[in-house]
Parts: C-alpha cells; sequence; structure tokens
C-alpha cells in the first residue's frame, strides 16, 4: 500500500486495542460496584442479625427468578455473537432481541418487587423505615442503591443491545468485523456477574 | 480483518454453561435453607465464585484469550483483596 493509501485508508481498527480498552472500563464498574460491597461486608459483620431480618423481608423468589432470567440473557448474547460470526445476521439480531426482552423482563420485575417494598412503607428515607433498627435501616440503604445501580446498568445494556442490532441491520456489524458486538457482550456478561453476587448478599441470608 | 483472537466456543458448550449456572443457583438457594450463619454465607459466596468464573472463562471468553487481556481478572481481585484488607483492618480498630 503506498503512502497516499495509508493516510485515506479508514478501515484500519484494533480489535486487540478496542478489548483491551474494554477491559479496562469493565475494571472501573467492578470497583464501581466494589465500593459498596465492602461497605456492606463491614456493616453486615456489625448489625448481622439486623441483615438477617432485612433479607427477610425481601421476595427472595421472585429475585431468583431474575437471576434465571438474567444468566438465560447471556447465554443468548453469546449465541447471538456466535451467530454473526458465522454469518447468520437475522439469527443474530433475533438473539439479541430475546436478550433484550429478558432484560426488560428483569426491570419490570424489579419494579414489582420495589412497588411492594414501598406499599410496605420500606424506602429510601421513609418514616416506617427509620423506626426499625439501624442495621435494618443500612441494609435497606445498601439493597436499593446497589440493586438500583445495578438495575441502571441492566437499562444502559438493553439500549446497548438494541444498538448493535442497529448496527447489524445497516451492516456495519458482520462476520468480519464484530468487535462492538464482542465488547457489549462483555459488558452484559459483567452486569450478569454483579447481580450473581448481589442476589445471595442480599436475598440468602439465613 | 478484525476476527477474534481466540478459539471460538461451540452452541453446545455455551448450553452446558448455563446449565451449570442455573444448577449453581439451585444449589445456592439450597445452601441458604439447610445451613445458616458463617457456614451459608462463605457457601454462598464460593458458589457465586465458581458461577463467576464459569462466566468469566466461558461466556466472556477469558479462557482463550492471549497476553496481557488474561492478566486483568487476577490484577483486579489482588487490588480487590488489598482494598478489602485496608478497608477491614480500618473498621476493626474503630
Amino acid at each position: 500500500m503506498d503512502n497516499i493509501s495509508v493516510i485515506l485508508d479508514k478501515s484500519h481498527r484494533d480489535y486487540t486495542g478496542s478489548k483491551m480498552g474494554m477491559w479496562l472500563f469493565l475494571v472501573t464498574e467492578f470497583f464501581l460496584f466494589a465500593g459498596p460491597l465492602l461497605l456492606y461486608a463491614v456493616y453486615r459483620y456489625r448489625f448481622h442479625l439486623d441483615f438477617q431480618r432485612g433479607s427477610a423481608g425481601l421476595d427472595m423468589p421472585l429475585a431468583a427468578l431474575n437471576t434465571v432470567i438474567l444468566i438465560t440473557s447471556s447465554l443468548t448474547v453469546s449465541l447471538a455473537i456466535v451467530s454473526v460470526k458465522k454469518g447468520s445476521k437475522r439469527l443474530g439480531i433475533i438473539l439479541l432481541g430475546i436478550s433484550a426482552l429478558l432484560g426488560m423482563f428483569f426491570i419490570m420485575d424489579k419494579y414489582i418487587e420495589w412497588s411492594e417494598e414501598f406499599r410496605r412503607g420500606i424506602y429510601p428515607g421513609s418514616p416506617s423505615l427509620l423506626t426499625r433498627s439501624s442495621g435494618e435501616v443500612i441494609f435497606y440503604g445498601l439493597y436499593f442503591f446497589m440493586t438500583g445501580l445495578h438495575g441502571l446498568h441492566l437499562a444502559g445494556g438493553i439500549v446497548l443491545i438494541k444498538v448493535m442490532i442497529l448496527q447489524i441491520i445497516r451492516g456495519k456489524i458482520h462476520e468480519t468485523d464484530f468487535v462492538q458486538l464482542e465488547n457489549s457482550g462483555l459488558y452484559w456478561h459483567l452486569v450478569d456477574i454483579i447481580w450473581i453476587y448481589l442476589f445471595p448478599l442480599f436475598y440468602l441470608i439465613h | 480483518m478484525n476476527g477474534s483472537n481466540y478459539r471460538d466456543i461451540s452452541c453446545l458448550t455455551y448450553l452446558l454453561v448455563w446449565a451449570g449456572l442455573i444448577f449453581l443457583l439451585f444449589i445456592n438457594i439450597m445452601v441458604s435453607r439447610l445451613y445458616s450463619g458463617l457456614f451459608s454465607l462463605v457457601a454462598n459466596i464460593l458458589i457465586a465464585s465458581v458461577q463467576s468464573f464459569l462466566v468469566l472463562s466461558f461466556l466472556m471468553h477469558l479462557k482463550s484469550e492471549k497476553g496481557v487481556l488474561r492478566l486483568i481478572v487476577p490484577l483486579t481481585i489482588i487490588i480487590f483483596f488489598i482494598l478489602a484488607g485496608m478497608i477491614f483492618s480500618d473498621a476493626a480498630f474503630r
């Protein structure tokens, strides 16, 4: 390739660089949750009975269903990437659509769960919650903050998946250039991993 | 060519990983029902860590990545435990 062609060539992409950048971003996302997680650890040690009481008030079966939903959505995202890499764009779009739909089911379940808690007077700063012990107030504060933060990340992931669907339709993602889709998949799997830890820490305290 | 630099995983492997994750979720719930206290907490975290390992290794392809990318997760975990040690030692002396 001559010098003019090199200057005009816009097709250069750094696959490894893209992946590295995404992983570094995921590390920052991990530490965003690690801080509150360590806070949780300290206060659980200090108020373990109150945390137990708090956990008993949560809807574990619904949260378990949410975990199944999220794990399944990780599967469909992975299968979508495989489909696109093999040239099956239509199947990839369908699988990504299913992933986004599962994500929306998760958020809908979260809405149902939080609505029930709000109905019982459990929400940050509620007069009813403030009559409970300090440990329970801290538990619910951490619960709403961490699951809420996770929910926001999930919502962002759903938007990202929809953008990836559009990119596939426009032909920007295909079997020879799919790093955007892989990176989006990495983000989605991290959101899954975060929930894999949040579920037992908040819902399985006995 | 902007292809991946790792070996592709078969759809069957993805399905097996999914089944493993669901099974471990079930085990996690059962452990919390049958046991309590510190044992239950440690078991829950260990099971969640195994689930995370499966997601990281197979779904996020760390198992077949090459080069410095493979170091990112171990380094992150080391830094996390250093931070945890600092925070717990601070809390212990309050």
